[in-house]
Formats: C-alpha cells, structure tokens, sequence
C-alpha cells in the first residue's frame, strides 16, 4: 500500500510540474514533502513505509549502472573538449566536498550534518549506497541533495550568467557537478550540449566524490 | 525482449560490481558504481551494443526519482537535527551550491 500511494503521489507530482515546469516544483521535491506529511499526520509509522517501499529503492542499483550508459552515450557529444569538462568537475566536486562542510562548521553544524551536506552535489542514487559506507545516514543526505539540486536548478543559470559563462559546455558541467539529475533537467532546456554535458557530469561528479570522500573527510577530521 | 535482458544485463553489472567490492575493498566505490565503470568499460571495449543496453537503461532511467522518494521520506527521522539546525544548513546548501557552480564554471574555463 505504502510503495502503491508513492507511485501515485510521484505521478501526480510530475504531473504537476509538466503544468508549472518550476524548478521549485520539483516532482520529487513534492512527492517527498507530500509523503511527509501524510506520514507524519496520519499515523503511517516510518519504519513500515520504509519496509513496504524498499523495492522501489533497489531499483537504484540497475539505475546507478545505467548511468554509465548515459555517460557513454553524451561522451560523443563533448566533442573532444575533455580538459575543460575535467577541470570543471574536479574544481567543483573538491569545492563541494571540502567548503560545504565547513561552512557547515562554521555556522554551529556537527560532524553527522557536515557529512551529509559534504554529498550534496551527487546524485541520491549513487548517495543512497555511498553515504552508509562514509558513516553517514542515506535518509539525511538524500533531503538536503534534493535541496541543492533544487536550488541550483532555481539560481544556477542566473548565477552562471552574471560570471559570465556562456558557453554550453561549461553551463552543463557546472549544473551537472552542483546539482545532479534536478540540475541536468534544467540544463536540458539550454540545449542538447549543455544536457549532456550535464549528464556527463552527474555520473562522473558520483564516481569522484566516491574516490575523494574518504580521503577528505580524514582531513577534516570527520 | 530486447529491454528485459538489458534489464538483467543491468543486474548483472551489480552483480559483478559487488565482486568487486569484495576483492578490492580498499578502493571506496560501490557496487552500483563499479557496476557503472564495467559498463562503460565494456560500451567503450565494443563488448556490449548500445541499442540493447539503451532498450533497457532508458526506462530504468526514467524512473530514477521516484526510486529515492522513500529514502527522501526518512527525512522524518532526523526532524530534530534539521530543525535545530535549520539556520546552518540553509546557508550551507545556498552558498556551498553557488560556490560549487561558481568553482565548476572555472574550472571549465581553465583550458577551455
């Protein structure tokens, strides 16, 4: 029953924001907010949503794989321009991962939210199997990933227009390394090079915060 | 046909990725994503053909945000934290995704 009624409340959101394409009405963004609230006000206990839902949630490992998929499909696309996609995504993913967390820090935030707010920028399917292995709950990362996909679909193209980046390349680099599958949903209204550079960049930012996040959470002491 | 043994090729790749897993465990990926790094290999080597893998990671894909609603959902758990933390983590999230964006875009400017 619980897996049924997110199902629906998944497709009524989408179908929602096909009518207000908004990046605020992100249909998971939505779905999640809606499920919330129904759980929190009608007495559904969480542990058994969460038991009842999870083969929806296995579904994320044959859609982790397939992103390599995408990742060779768009490769072709990128037209040989590997060194400025490369230093996009790496000075964006270390950025990500190294001052997300301290400012987190420096604003009173413990050590299990620097952790989570450190994944931010990754795609909650590659998070939901990554962050347990980092120590840290897949439940509070996914939330906040959300969050920033949402917010970097909502001012990232202003925002990359004022620093002057226009070439769309570097726009699906940027959308794709800060905000995932919500960022590459906005890049797609740029053009077919943004979006798959964006693409591009969502499978490759997962497969690097992987390899880096280790490593930097040892710096920081976490 | 052609979607349900991409559908089980997909698998398939997880399966072997989890091997993997177990044999290299001192390297920091998971299943899923060694599972990710195989098929690009094995797309890349000519191994596999796209047409068949695409009939079957296509819908996967399509589906991709409802899967992590139910993670997305056990937010509730962690209402305290957020809650007395609210302040911190909405600055975090703001300024963290436009300095990540800000860091991306020079990055890609580097060489570019």
């Amino acid at each position: 029953m619980a897996l049924v009624a997110t199902v629906v409340v998944f497709l009524l959101a989408e179908r929602l924001y096909r009518r207000f394409p908004h990046p605020l009405a992100n249909p998971v963004g939505l779905a999640v907010a809606a499920l919330v609230l129904a759980l929190k006000f009608g007495g559904f206990s969480l542990e058994r949503y969460q038991l009842e839902t999870r083969p929806l949630v296995w579904m994320l490992k044959p859609a982790v794989v397939a992103l390599g998929w995408v990742a060779w499909r768009e490769r072709g696309r990128l037209g040989g321009r590997w060194l400025p996609f490369l230093g996009g995504l790496l000075a964006g993913t270390t950025t990500s991962l190294l001052l997300t967390p301290l400012l987190a820090r420096a604003l009173g935030a413990g050590p299990e939210l620097q952790k989570a707010l450190a994944l931010k920028s990754i795609t909650s399917a590659v998070a939901v199997d990554l962050a347990p292995r980092l120590g840290v709950s897949a439940e509070l990362a996914v939330p906040l990933i959300i969050l920033a996909g949402i917010l970097g679909a909502a001012l990232g193209p202003a925002a990359l227009d004022r620093i002057g980046a226009r070439d769309p390349v570097v726009r699906g680099t940027a959308l794709g390394t800060a905000s995932h599958g919500i960022g590459t949903a906005r890049a797609a209204e740029e053009g077919p090079l943004a979006l798959a550079t964006s693409g591009l960049a969502m499978a490759a930012a997962g497969l690097l915060t992987a390899l880096l996040a280790p490593l930097v959470f040892w710096l920081l002491g976490l | 046909m052609k979607g349900l043994t991409g559908f089980l090729l997909l698998w398939a790749f997880y399966a072997l990725g989890e091997g993997l897993v177990r044999l290299f465990p001192w390297v920091p990926l998971s299943g899923s994503l060694w599972g990710m790094v195989l098929l690009y290999a094995a797309l890349a080597a000519g191994l596999l053909d796209e047409g068949r893998v695409g009939a079957a990671a296509r819908p996967v894909l399509r589906g991709l945000g409802l899967y992590f609603v139910p993670v997305g959902v056990g937010v509730l758990a962690f209402e305290a934290l957020l809650r007395a933390h609210a302040g911190a983590v909405a600055l975090a999230l703001v300024l963290g995704t436009l300095l990540t964006l800000a860091a991306t875009a020079g990055g890609a400017r580097w060489r570019s």
